[in-house]
């Protein structure tokens, strides 16, 4: 590439000389305000086992499941291999537990005593938190609900044992219209967590969630993967009135998250992994996948197994679309784990720009109040790079004066790139 | 032949983002310059053997010059740099030189 230059004589000639492009080392960041955060990987460098096991290396991406038990060394190989690097709550008494060890997994709950592997010993390093409970802002009354928190904190507090403390909300929390939901995500745990899995609970279910009364905004389409990214932008907002900041994770619907009295559908592979990547684009430290299906004509134990062992299960598409997703968080979590900038691409777009390595990289999907199409995206100053590559696309754009355009086919697609600096 | 032998170059082999890059143009432009004179008419006296005296005339003729000269080139304000990363080039004042922030 070169840079053309008009030149002209004394006596009015004309011609024009060219010069290389220039070489420049980019300094790696750029010139924007930054994305508040609790730290990244660094954040989990003050809780001693999980700083031990890892999670502080920016190569590592919590990418939980619930409930997950497994009792065979295939089971959590399979797992593994599907992406999942930790299990949130659901071991129980026939838990092969020392296979945690031995395959690098994780565990978010309370020590196990199992009839195979006997009790779990105080100190085990691939035990990294507790879990303190499951949606407790629905199912207590709020002065109930902070005094049964307030009496777990107290009791895994006095462990002072290096872990740290998740829980899990329900949407309650990022409603104005509920004044409790401060108090729940910034007094009790370490690492907060929310579920709404738009895709596949009923209609009813977004009277009190659509317009506006959510303090991220209004959610214009419910039943769309931008509307799992809404979510984890509210909880961020709820999590930041104590000016202090948390990992926030977020559980998506790994086939149906419809409740147990009424089966509404199943989430498609694409919705899947839109809905995924919304929640890392609003900056989702963490995913866990639901892993049951409650509805009692669709009931489903343990999803993920079913998919290893059930040749007709109804869900393999979907179990299959999560591994893909969970296996691209992977590659990108050095990407991931970097402290993001605050920039606008351009109109009808949620987007996430980070840098890494000498490349910056956009994350993007629609905005859940726009159409899918066509976007223009204007890049900022120092992004230098004339192409585009699409991440896992096979496929690259040009950039011209700044500005790269590209198509989202439907509500759930998402494209990533990555442009020089 | 009217030629232009100009090339530009960086003030440094490579730079560092937020450094101020420049290109600088050195060179000249050869053109020729033509000129034309009226030679004549020239009168020429003449004698004869006799002693007889005369003239004879030599009509007027024209007489092309052809000079090379070397002009001074600049930065041609007029038309704009090509640049297709987009960068904003700034012309210098003395319209030898541009720069950018890299």
């Amino acid at each position: 590439m070169t840079i053309t230059i008009p030149v002209v004589s004394a006596s009015g000639a004309q011609s024009t000389v060219t010069v290389p492009d220039p070489v420049v080392t980019s300094s790696g960041v750029l010139n924007l305000p930054r994305v508040e955060w609790e730290g990244g990987p660094n954040y989990w460098k003050q809780f001693a086992k999980p700083d031990a096991a890892g999670w502080d290396d920016p190569s590592f991406f919590m990418i939980g499941i619930m409930p997950c038990p497994f009792d065979a060394q295939e089971q959590i190989a399979w797992d593994k291999d599907h992406g999942i690097n930790t299990y949130v709550g659901g071991l129980h008494q026939w838990t092969t537990w020392k296979m945690l060890g031995t395959n690098n997994m994780y565990y978010v709950g309370e020590h196990v005593n199992s009839i195979y592997d006997g009790q779990m010993p105080a100190d085990y390093p691939n035990l990294v938190g507790y879990l303190l409970d499951d949606e407790t802002d629905g199912r207590y009354q709020p002065a109930e609900g902070f005094a049964f928190l307030q009496g777990k904190v107290d009791q895994l507090r006095a462990r002072n044992d290096g872990r740290f403390l998740n829980n899990n909300y329900t949407q309650l929390c990022n409603l104005t219209s509920w004044p409790y939901g401060p108090q729940y995500v910034n007094k009790y745990q370490d690492a907060v967590c929310m579920d709404m899995y738009w895709y596949t609970i009923p209609d009813a279910s977004f009277s009190h969630g659509t317009a506006g009364e959510y303090v991220c905004g209004p959610i214009t389409k419910p039943r769309s993967a931008s509307a799992y990214g809404a979510m984890v932008r509210g909880l961020r907002i709820q999590d930041a009135k104590d000016s202090k900041r948390q990992p926030v994770w977020f559980y998506i619907e790994l086939l149906s998250g419809s409740p147990g009295e009424q089966f509404v559908r199943d989430i498609a592979p694409n919705e899947l992994k839109g809905a995924a990547m919304s929640a890392i684009i609003a900056e989702a430290r963490g995913l866990v996948w639901f892993n049951n299906v409650a509805s009692e004509s669709k009931a489903v134990g343990n999803v993920l197994r079913s998919a290893q062992y059930d040749t007709n299960f109804r869900g393999k598409t979907q179990v299959a679309a999560m591994k893909v997703v969970n296996q691209q968080i992977k590659r990108l979590a050095p990407v991931l784990n970097t402290q993001s900038y605050v920039w606008s691409f351009g109109t009808g777009l949620d987007t996430m720009l980070k840098t890494h390595a000498g490349y910056a990289y956009v994350f993007a999907m629609c905005s859940n109040n726009s159409t899918p199409g066509s976007r223009t995206f204007t890049l900022p100053t120092g992004v230098r790079g004339t192409s585009v590559e699409v991440v896992d696309e096979n496929r690259t754009l040009a950039v011209s004066a700044g500005k790269f355009t590209d198509t989202f086919a439907a509500e759930y697609s998402y494209h990533i790139y990555k442009v020089a600096l | 032949m009217a030629t232009f032998n100009v090339t530009a170059a960086w003030d440094k082999p490579a730079y560092t983002a937020g450094e101020q890059m420049t290109a600088t143009i050195t060179g000249d432009y050869s053109g020729t310059t033509t000129s034309t004179a009226t030679v004549g008419p020239v009168t020429i006296p003449v004698v004869a053997n006799s002693g007889a005296q005369s003239t004879v005339s030599v009509p007027a003729v024209q007489v092309t010059t052809t000079a090379t000269v070397s002009e001074v080139v600049l930065i041609d304000t007029a038309r704009p740099v090509v640049d297709p990363s987009g960068r904003t080039w700034v012309v210098s004042a003395d319209r030898k030189s541009i720069k950018a922030t890299a």
